[in-house]
Formats: structure tokens, C-alpha cells, sequence
């Protein structure tokens, strides 16, 4: 009886992967779409700079000293424009050519110096994330505006002293006293500020700066949802076995009805096993992408994840009749119940009443374990709820698709 | 010519009745288009999601209480961050590894003891590698406040250091002037203020909802020409194309009327799904009653063209059948239709511009979004046009090479 | 001779209408049993109750003594089954696909290798075994179909219309082959609504109609249920003396000789057994002959006969 079984998934096997559409859904296409949206969410994670677009009308020093500490930055490129390139800069940032654009104004240092308040202005383009970037520019100019305050503050109070002392302040060195004051309030901020914050992401290890954030993410999300397609398109398969009346036939031959549907579940169970497997493998030595040091937990989340799709992926072909819904449902299923599950996007983005549907998805749980091993770098113990919860899941829809078989 | 019009609508005829093609162009996109733009929506708009943290108070000094009770307990953000206390760090990484708060934030024992002796500090903010998104909203709460303490120390620092070098003030003075001083500095204003414009392309900000109408709806245009294109190999498998050839038709007028065939289904579609995510969606596809047609035209003529393309690079059914739907999903994200184009980067951004859905896209969006009506859209028509009658004579000619086989 | 299948008051019931009503029948060892009738008559229900495919609503069957209904794994290890479809896996191999079968029959190793070999051998398709089956012709797929069915060895090879739209000379490889089987000792079950099939193949047969066996028996023997013999019609250029009638009526074991001067009329049960002998007989008396005409009633007219409508409507 088990050899039976063992032949009949092989069997299903062997007629999945010979038909070579389903190479392209099975390996080909997870494999170009992860690495195409890999490699578009990495931009700000990776080796690329972001360009910011600097022009500086500064007729005194404090432009060049914002430029300065903005260099500083590891993560920004600046390109500095001339004057009169105003409208230049506009279009670039319009076509997000740059990523903002910055203007220093003539009496930039001027105003400084006299404790006036001074506009900068920032180009943004529409719809471009630049939330990161202004940060960044308001932390500079925040400290320039501190270094200003204090030097402010330091001139004010040694003429007050002086006045005191009947002594005259000069312009000249009122003007020394300003700047040596602003070099000292800055050293404050160097190397780091003295009163700061430390930020610590609780992940398993410092990350390798080659390898691209945006693949990492994607790799095991993708995977999921063509895994999940995958055996649905073996569900597919079986409608057209069930058409072309080999399921029946298999019945006037001495196997036991149990043995044709555990056979057939296991064929299922094997494709998206084997393409999970590639998949990971791919991602592990192309893309780089870390799936964890605790290759048994991912063992565990693979096959109780592929359990469970392949529970409704068989329930998929019993419900439909023809290869035609079949394929349309296998689409339409996996990518959606993928968006819902965290596929797609972190999880945490969307909002609080998605994040409860998405709970009712296994990729939400098969994501949710890989996480915890690659991310969280957390041992068996914690994975386990996943595991159970995905072993619950393939229960169900396991008994339901036995219970629902139909052999025509 | 009539009968080029009669194969078309018979080929309009046979998809309209198999309900399967009804889901895959009609169900499926205008699911695609709820979910994401439930998903997008919040985010597009900036509306506050909550964030949950926990906090552990070990220094309970004074500056900690300004940073519990009037940063995170101001009318802006009470809202907005949800905090639990906590007793220990352990706890902190316990709920951090449950993914239950987005980050932990400890003030340490010395924080405002620090402050005061003017020591180095730092509040430590342990975030959960899997929201990272909103820890980054909480570091940078938290990196405003201690700047804003920072500054204080500065101001005092710097002066104080200069007017004692100088021997301006007696350093027995120095505890008595502190306050003053600081109170002083308490009410400096900033002195450089950011003014942020957003240079527009748009006059209006795109609503998620929209723009996955425009975007999925301009990806299943490719999905239904696809359709269409397979009506070729289908009519040949079921000998019904031998049997058009036995009639008084010319080669010329089948080809023709396949062809129309699968620009009627997919203008069909695509009509539809403009009206549907009118009234069910409420997407606004713009004023322009005129330049809504133009653009459905073109686009639907560009991928009736890329369509006729596929159907004569492939051998059958099925493998038109499995790289067509392939080759959609990648166009329609390429082009932009999952993820806006403006976002991309620029090896990505170049790329979107040869498939026809970024031009299809940024078209309706200009109807949608743009005051410039039918007059702005002249480069997305003219480029989509072109691209349609590239695809038609390559297709078309390998069609012919190839002959409309009976066998 | 002992009885392979025997099948007792079997009666499936699909929706309140009687598929297949109280069909009795057995088979013996070696025979080849028809079952004939119109499309929708119940052949194929009863065919796949008897698979051991669907159950049967009541009555029950049994094949060398196992029954259908308690015994179904027994039963389905002593037959061989064709279906009317061609169930096979259309992207693999021939060989492929009768290997796979051949282990769901619970063969294996070197007997497996054998019995596939030894199966594309009688269907004449060693040659082109490594095809993929959609490369095949109809005829060749119904070929691979039925070679299926003979992987297991069966008691009984049970065909459902196994020649359902096959060029006319497929057909004839076909049954010959199956009558080459036959010869060589294989039980078959055949149904089929092609009258020609039936009488070139079996033996005895079971036309059925309306979910009913209307008749059964050998070919003779419903020959003679139709009420009808084979008429004789001989014209000669000599004239026949009467004085013949007696003679004529011994040799061809029937009263009905009619003798009119230039022409006899004979109605027997056994025209083809006969004829020989009259034209001996005609020979011997120096008659010489004209021209024959033999008219037999077939199964199509029994048919007609039995029910009032043609088989193949």
C-alpha cells in the first residue's frame, strides 16, 4: 500500500514538471519576480546613495558648514548645484532625478549671526518616500541652529559682562568670539552627541552590508505565495486528470481509495516541497539572502506550510470543474490571501483590522516563523506555535479535501 | 470587411459565456484593487496608525517625566503611542520577541542625574526587527527630545566655557547664574525654519484606491488581449479555423477578425472596470470624457498588439497560456501598476518606460490628477499608438509568415 | 465449464430513475459476452458497477466467487478494465504510463517489465513505446487504452465501447487482436452499440435497453427470439421438380420450403450450415444455378424487433 502511494505521488510528480508551463509558475517566474522586486525595494538599504541636491546662495561661511555635516551622512550623496540652477534642481527633483533638493539662502549666515530666524527651503517630489532624508536634514540644520544659539548667547553675554566692566566690545571680535563659540557648541555633537539615543534593532545579527534589505524581505514572502500557487497549480493538474478520466480508472485497479488520495495529496505535497526547496536555495546561494542558522525550524515551517496549501489546494480541485477556474482561482487565491498574509509588504504597515485577517492566511504564519528564525534568530521552541497552528490549518483542509474528493 | 466584424464579435460571443474568463478579468482585478487599496490607503494619506511600546522608567527623575508626561502625554501624540510600563529589560525583550510593541525605550537610573552633571547619557531604544517602520517613528520621538535637552547643555556649555576662560564671570558665580541662564534659554526660538514644497506632478495627491484602478486595471487589459490571442490556438484545436477557411473567407479577413476579436474583448473589459470602480469604488477617472476614450483606445490597442505579438512568437495554447499571464504580472509591475513608477529606482524607472502600461498609467493619472485635459496626454497616445502599430506589423507579419496553419 | 462472472438482480438507482434494472447474467470461462445496446441503455452503469466504480443500489455480482460489494479490492485484482475514455496520462510515454499502471495492478520489477513488453507486443506498438501518448494517432491511444486493461492478467477483460471513434481499420486491428485473446483462452465483456463488433466478437450476448436486459442467449438463439430464420433464395436456369420439396426439407431441417418452377425459398435457423448442402444437392440433380441470396436476420433486427426502435438512433 505505501509503495503504491509513493508511486502515485511520483507519478504526479513526473506529470507536473514535465509539462513545461508549469516550469515557468513552478521556478522561473518566483525566481525573475523576486529578484526584480528584490532589487527595486533595496534602494536606500544598499550600496546606492541617495542623491540630495544642494545649492547654496550662502554669502557667508554656515552654508558650506551645513554641506559639510551633511556629507557626513554615509547613506546621502550630495550634489552640489551653482546658483543660478534653481529651476535645474526643481526638474530634477520632480523626476526624482534627486531625491530632495535643499536651498541655502544668500543671508543665510547673516541672519545667524544677528539671532533672526532663516528659511531653507526643501524640494520634495510627489509621491517619493523622502521621510528619512528630511530627518536627516532637520537634525543638521537643528544643530546649526544650536551652534548659532549658543554663539548668539556667548557674544550677548560677554557684552553684558563687558558692560558691566565698562570694557567696549568690538565688531571684529564680537565676530571671533561667534565662531570660535559655534565651533565649540558643535564639538558637542562630535563624535556623538553627549545626551542621545541609542537604537538597537532586536535582530539576530548585525547585518552584512552587501547583502540588499530589499531581497532579504522579499525572498521568503515570494516564496510563500508561489509555493502556494504551485501546489494549486498541481490542483489544476488533477482536474485534468479528473477530465481525462485516469482518476477514475485508477479505482478499477486493485489500490484502495484511501491510497489514490493520500498518493495524490503527497504528489501535491512534493511539488511545493521541491519548489520550496529551490526556491530557498536560489535565494541562499544567488541572492544572497540569509534564511536563518536553524535549518530544522525551517524545515519544520516548509513542510507544515506545504501541508496546509496543499490541503487547499486540494480542496481547490475538488471545488472546481474545469482547468480553466482552476487556474483562475489558483491565481487569484494565492495573491490575494499572500497580499493579506504579509507576502507583500511588512505586515506592520497595514492596518490593525488587516493584520487580524491576515491571521486566518498560513502565509501569515509560515512569514511569521520565518521571521522569527532569520530576523529574530529564535530557537525551535518559539517557532513551534507557528508549527502547530500550520499543522492545524493543514488538518482541517486536509480532512475537508479527503472528505470532498471526487475521482470524476 | 463585414466579416472581419462578425468573427470578432462571435470570438466576444464564446469568452462572454465561460464563466472562468469572467473571474480572471473581472472578479480578479476588482479584488486586486480593494485589497491594495484598503492596504495603501492609510499610508498614502499619512493617517496616524498606533504604535505600542514599552517603557521602562528606572531614572523617574525629572527629565524622564518630560519625556513621559509631555512628549509621548502631548495632545499629538497621546493618541497616536500607546504605552505599557514595565519593570524590567527582560520584559522589554520578551514583548519585542512576541512582536507585541514596536520598541522598548529605557531611561536609565542616572538619565536626569546626567543631564544635570552634565555626564554623557543616552536612552536606549530596543526595536523589533519586524517593525521597524514604526520603532523608526518612536527613535525619532525620542532623538528630538534628548536634542532638545542637548541644546540646553550646549548653550550653557559654550558660554559658560568662553566667559570663564576669559575670566569673565568667577567660577564662584557659576551655581548661582545656572538658572537664570537656562531660563533664558529656555525660550529661544529656532532659528532656521524648513519650508517644505512638494514639486508636483499632480495637482492632487493620488488616492491608493485610484491608483490601483488605473494600475490593475491597465495590467488586465494584457491578461484579456492575452485571452483573446489564445482564441487562435483554440480555434485551431477545435478545427473550427479549417472550417472558417473552407467558407469564402480570406486569409487576410480571419486574421483581421481574430485580431478584432481581441481588441473588442478587452475594450469590453477594460470599459467595465472603469465602470465598476465608478460606482462601487468611487474612483474618479477624471473630467475628461474624451480623453478617457483616447487613452482606453490606445491602451487597449498597444496590448491587443503586444498580444497579436505573443500569439506569433508561441507554438500553442498552453505555452501562450502560461507566458502570457506571466509576462502580464511582470509588465504590470514594471510599468507600474503595483507599485508607483515615481518610486522606482532609476535602472527600473528606464525600463518601465518600453512596456506600454507606464505610459497607459501615467496617461490616466494625468486625467485623473492634471487640470491639462485632453491636450496633456498627447505623448502617452502618441507613444502607446506607436507601440501598437510596432507590435501589430511584427506580429501581423510573423502571423502571415507563419499562416493562419490549419492542421 | 464454470462461470467467471455471475451477476445477480443488479439495480442502480440515480435519482429516482432506474439506471440499470435487475440485470442478471453470467459468464462462462473463455467466453466472449456482449452486452449491445443503444447509447444511455445502462452498459456503462453497469460496467462500472461491476469495476467495482460505483455500488450498486441492489442485487450484487460476483467474479470467481468474490463479491463486488464486499470484496471490491478481491474482485478488482481478477479484472482488467478498458474504459470508454482513454485514461491515460497524455504528457508521459506509452511505456511510461503502462509501467505506472502496471504497479497500481501491484506488479513490479523484472514480471513488471515483462507483462509491458509482452502488452505492447499484442497491441502491436513495441516500436513506438517511448512516444508520449499525445503524439499518438486515436487508433494507437484506444490501443495503449486496452493494453492497460491487460497488464493484471486478468480472469476477465471488461470493455466499455473500446473502439468509440477509431478509423474503420483500427477497428478491425482491434478486434481482431481481441478475438485472438479470446482464442487464446481471455474472458471478455464487451459492450458496445455496434451490432458488427458483437456479432464478429462474442458469443453469446445481452442486448439491453432502458436499464433492461431484453434478451440474452447466443447469437442463435436470438436469431431465433426475433421470429425470423435465414431465407434462401436460389434461382435457377433449370427447372426444379417438386419431387425435391422432401429432400430439400431433410437436408435443411426446416418445413418451410416453398418450390415455385425456376426458384426455391427456404427459411432455416441455419442458412450458411445449409447452403453448401442444397447446392450439393441442386448439383446432384443437374439444377444449375442462377443466383443465391441469403438473407439473415441480425441483432439490429432483433433489436428492432424487441423494442420497435433502431439501435443507433
Amino acid at each position: 500500500m505505501i509503495k503504491k502511494v509513493l508511486v502515485i505521488a511520483f507519478n504526479s510528480l513526473k506529470v507536473t514538471f514535465r509539462d513545461k508551463g508549469n516550469l515557468i509558475w513552478l521556478i522561473i517566474m518566483p525566481i525573475v519576480w523576486t529578484t526584480l522586486i528584490g532589487t527595486m525595494s533595496t534602494t536606500g538599504g544598499g550600496d546606492e546613495k541617495i542623491p540630495v541636491g544642494f545649492l547654496n546662495s550662502d554669502r557667508g561661511i554656515y552654508g558650506e558648514v551645513f554641506e559639510e555635516i551633511l556629507r557626513k551622512e554615509e547613506s546621502i550623496k550630495i550634489v552640489a548645484m551653482a546658483e543660478d540652477d534653481e529651476d535645474k534642481m526643481r526638474n530634477s527633483v520632480k523626476d526624482t532625478k534627486l531625491s530632495v533638493g535643499l536651498i541655502i539662502p544668500g543671508d543665510f549666515s547673516e541672519k545667524l549671526k544677528v539671532r533672526e530666524q532663516v528659511v531653507i527651503e526643501i524640494l520634495k517630489s510627489q509621491g517619493n518616500s523622502s521621510y528619512f532624508l528630511e530627518e536627516l536634514i532637520e537634525k543638521t540644520a537643528h544643530r546649526i541652529s544650536i551652534n548659532a544659539l549658543a554663539a548668539n548667547f556667548t557674544v550677548e553675554k560677554i557684552s553684558e559682562r563687558r558692560v558691566v566692566l565698562e570694557e567696549e566690545v568690538l565688531e571684529d571680535e564680537k565676530e571671533r568670539i561667534w565662531e570660535e563659540a559655534f565651533v565649540k557648541a558643535d564639538a558637542f555633537f562630535e563624535p556623538a552627541p553627549s545626551i542621545g539615543i541609542e537604537y538597537v534593532v532586536l535582530s539576530v545579527e548585525k547585518r552584512d552590508e552587501n547583502i540588499p534589505i530589499g531581497v532579504e524581505a522579499s525572498s521568503p514572502g515570494f516564496a510563500v505565495m508561489f509555493v502556494m500557487m504551485g501546489v494549486c497549480f498541481a490542483g489544476v493538474a488533477m482536474v485534468q486528470e479528473r477530465h481525462h478520466k485516469t482518476l477514475a480508472r485508477l479505482l478499477t485497479t486493485p489500490t484502495e481509495k484511501f491510497s489514490i488520495i493520500s498518493g495524490k495529496m503527497l504528489g501535491f505535497f512534493l511539488v511545493g516541497f521541491i519548489q520550496f526547496m529551490i526556491l530557498i536555495l536560489f535565494g541562499q546561494l544567488v541572492l544572497k539572502v540569509n534564511w536563518g542558522n536553524l535549518p530544522l525550524g525551517v524545515l519544520l515551517l516548509v513542510v507544515s506550510y506545504v501541508l496546509s496549501v496543499t490541503g487547499l489546494g486540494t480542496l481547490l480541485s475538488v471545488v472546481v470543474r474545469t482547468s480553466a477556474q482552476a487556474g483562475a482561482f489558483a491565481v487569484l487565491i494565492s495573491m490575494v490571501t499572500s497580499m493579506l498574509g504579509g507576502a507583500w509588504w511588512p505586515i506592520e504597515i497595514v492596518p490593525r483590522f488587516m493584520q487580524n485577517i491576515a491571521r486566518f492566511t498560513p502565509q501569515y504564519w509560515a512569514i511569521n516563523g520565518f521571521n522569527k528564525i532569520i530576523t529574530r534568530g529564535f530557537g525551535i521552541t518559539e517557532i513551534l506555535p507557528n508549527f502547530y497552528v500550520l499543522l492545524a490549518i493543514s488538518t482541517i483542509s486536509l480532512l475537508l479535501a479527503i472528505r470532498f474528493f471526487r475521482f470524476e | 470587411m463585414i466579416k472581419v466584424f462578425l468573427i470578432g464579435i462571435k470570438d466576444v460571443k464564446i469568452r462572454a459565456r465561460d464563466p472562468s474568463s469572467f473571474i480572471i478579468l473581472l472578479v480578479m482585478p476588482l479584488i486586486l484593487i480593494l485589497v491594495l487599496g484598503m492596504v495603501f490607503q492609510p499610508l498614502w494619506t499619512s493617517t496616524p496608525f498606533t504604535i505600542d511600546i514599552a517603557v521602562l522608567d528606572e531614572d523617574n527623575g525629572e527629565f524622564s517625566k518630560i519625556l513621559l508626561d509631555e512628549v509621548f502625554g502631548s495632545e499629538q501624540l497621546k493618541d497616536m503611542v500607546k504605552i505599557k510600563y514595565v519593570e524590567s529589560k527582560e520584559e522589554i525583550i520578551n514583548e519585542v520577541n512576541k512582536g507585541k510593541i514596536a520598541a522598548g525605550v529605557i531611561i536609565g537610573k542616572e538619565f536626569s542625574q546626567a543631564i544635570m552633571t552634565g555626564e554623557d547619557t543616552r536612552i536606549k531604544i530596543l526595536a523589533d526587527p519586524e517593525q521597524t517602520i514604526k520603532a523608526g517613528v518612536i527613535k525619532n520621538i525620542v532623538e528630538a527630545f534628548t536634542l532638545e535637552v542637548l541644546k540646553r547643555r550646549i548653550i550653557l556649555g559654550t558660554s559658560m566655557g568662553i566667559l570663564v576662560a576669559k575670566n569673565l564671570i568667577n567660577p564662584a558665580e557659576i551655581q548661582q547664574l545656572i538658572p537664570v541662564w537656562l531660563s533664558e534659554i529656555e525660550n529661544m526660538e529656532e532659528l532656521i525654519r524648513m519650508d517644505k514644497k512638494t514639486e508636483k506632478r499632480m495637482d492632487k495627491n493620488p488616492l491608493a484606491m485610484e491608483y490601483y484602478a488605473v494600475g490593475m486595471g491597465v495590467m488586465y487589459i494584457l491578461f484579456a488581449t492575452n485571452a483573446g490571442a489564445e482564441t487562435i490556438f483554440q480555434e485551431r484545436r477545435n478545427k473550427t479555423l479549417e472550417r472558417i477557411k473552407v467558407a469564402p473567407v480570406s486569409e487576410r479577413e480571419i486574421l483581421g477578425g481574430k485580431l478584432f476579436g481581441i481588441f473588442l474583448i478587452a475594450l469590453l473589459q477594460f470599459v467595465m472596470i472603469v465602470f465598476f470602480t465608478r460606482i462601487f469604488y468611487r474612483v474618479n477617472w477624471g473630467d475628461s470624457i474624451l480623453g478617457i476614450i483616447i487613452m482606453i483606445f490606445s491602451s487597449v490597442l498597444a496590448f491587443s498588439g503586444l498580444s497579436t505579438l505573443l500569439a506569433s512568437l508561441t507554438k500553442s495554447e498552453e505555452q501562450i497560456g502560461n507566458i502570457g499571464p506571466a509576462l502580464a504580472m511582470i509588465f504590470g509591475f514594471m510599468g507600474g501598476g503595483m507599485w508607483p513608477a515615481f518610486a522606482f529606482p532609476d535602472w527600473l524607472n528606464m525600463v518601465s518606460k518600453f512596456t506600454p502600461n507606464r505610459w497607459a498609467i501615467d496617461g490616466f493619472l494625468k486625467l485623473m490628477y492634471q487640470e491639462g485635459g485632453v491636450v496633456s496626454i498627447l505623448p502617452e497616445v502618441l507613444v502607446l499608438l506607436g507601440m501598437a502599430t510596432v507590435f501589430f506589423s511584427l506580429g501581423i507579419f510573423r502571423l502571415r509568415m507563419k499562416g493562419v496553419k490549419v492542421d | 465449464m464454470m462461470n467467471i462472472i455471475e451477476v445477480k438482480e443488479l439495480t442502480k438507482v440515480y435519482e429516482g430513475r432506474k439506471a440499470v434494472d435487475s440485470v442478471s447474467f453470467e459468464i462462462k470461462k473463455g467466453e466472449a459476452f456482449g452486452l449491445l445496446g443503444p447509447n444511455g441503455a445502462g452498459k456503462t452503469t453497469t460496467i462500472s458497477m461491476l469495476s467495482c466504480l460505483i455500488p450498486p443500489t441492489s442485487g450484487d455480482a460476483h467474479i470467481e466467487g468474490k463479491s463486488i460489494i464486499k470484496e471490491p479490492i478481491e474482485v478488482k485484482k481478477r479484472i482488467g478494465v478498458v474504459p470508454q475514455d482513454i485514461a491515460l496520462y497524455p504528457t508521459l510515454s506509452a511505456r511510461e504510463n503502462l509501467f505506472f499502471w502496471g504497479e497500481m495492478y501491484g506488479l513490479s520489477g523484472r514480471r513488471l517489465k515483462e507483462k509491458v513488453d509482452e502488452v505492447l507486443q499484442v497491441v502491436g506498438l513495441t516500436e513506438r513505446s517511448k512516444d508520449r501518448i499525445n503524439k499518438y494517432s486515436g487508433g494507437m491511444k484506444r490501443r495503449i487504452n486496452i493494453a492497460v486493461g491487460l497488464l493484471p492478467s486478468p480472469k476477465l477483460l471488461i470493455l466499455d465501447e473500446p473502439t468509440v471513434g477509431v478509423d474503420p481499420q483500427s477497428r478491425t486491428n482491434i478486434l481482431e487482436s481481441l478475438r485472438k485473446l479470446n482464442k487464446g483462452g481471455l474472458t471478455i465483456l464487451y459492450t458496445s452499440h455496434y451490432m458488427e463488433e458483437v456479432e464478429f466478437l462474442c458469443d453469446r450476448v445481452a442486448v439491453m435497453d432502458l436499464g433492461k436486459i431484453i434478451a440474452q442467449g447466443t447469437q442463435n438463439e436470438l436469431r431465433l427470439l426475433a421470429g425470423k430464420m435465414d431465407s434462401l433464395k436460389i434461382s435457377t436456369i433449370d427447372e426444379v421438380q417438386m419431387r425435391l420439396v422432401e429432400v430439400i426439407k431433410k437436408v435443411s431441417e426446416t418445413d418451410e420450403v416453398k418450390i415455385a418452377d425456376k426458384a426455391i425459398e427456404i427459411l432455416t435457423l441455419q442458412g450458411r450450415k445449409v447452403l453448401p448442402k442444397i447446392i450439393e444437392l441442386l448439383g446432384n440433380n443437374s439444377i444449375r444455378i442462377k443466383s443465391v441470396e441469403v438473407e439473415e436476420p441480425n441483432l439490429e433486427s432483433l433489436f428492432l424487433h424487441l423494442t420497435g426502435k433502431e439501435l443507433r438512433d
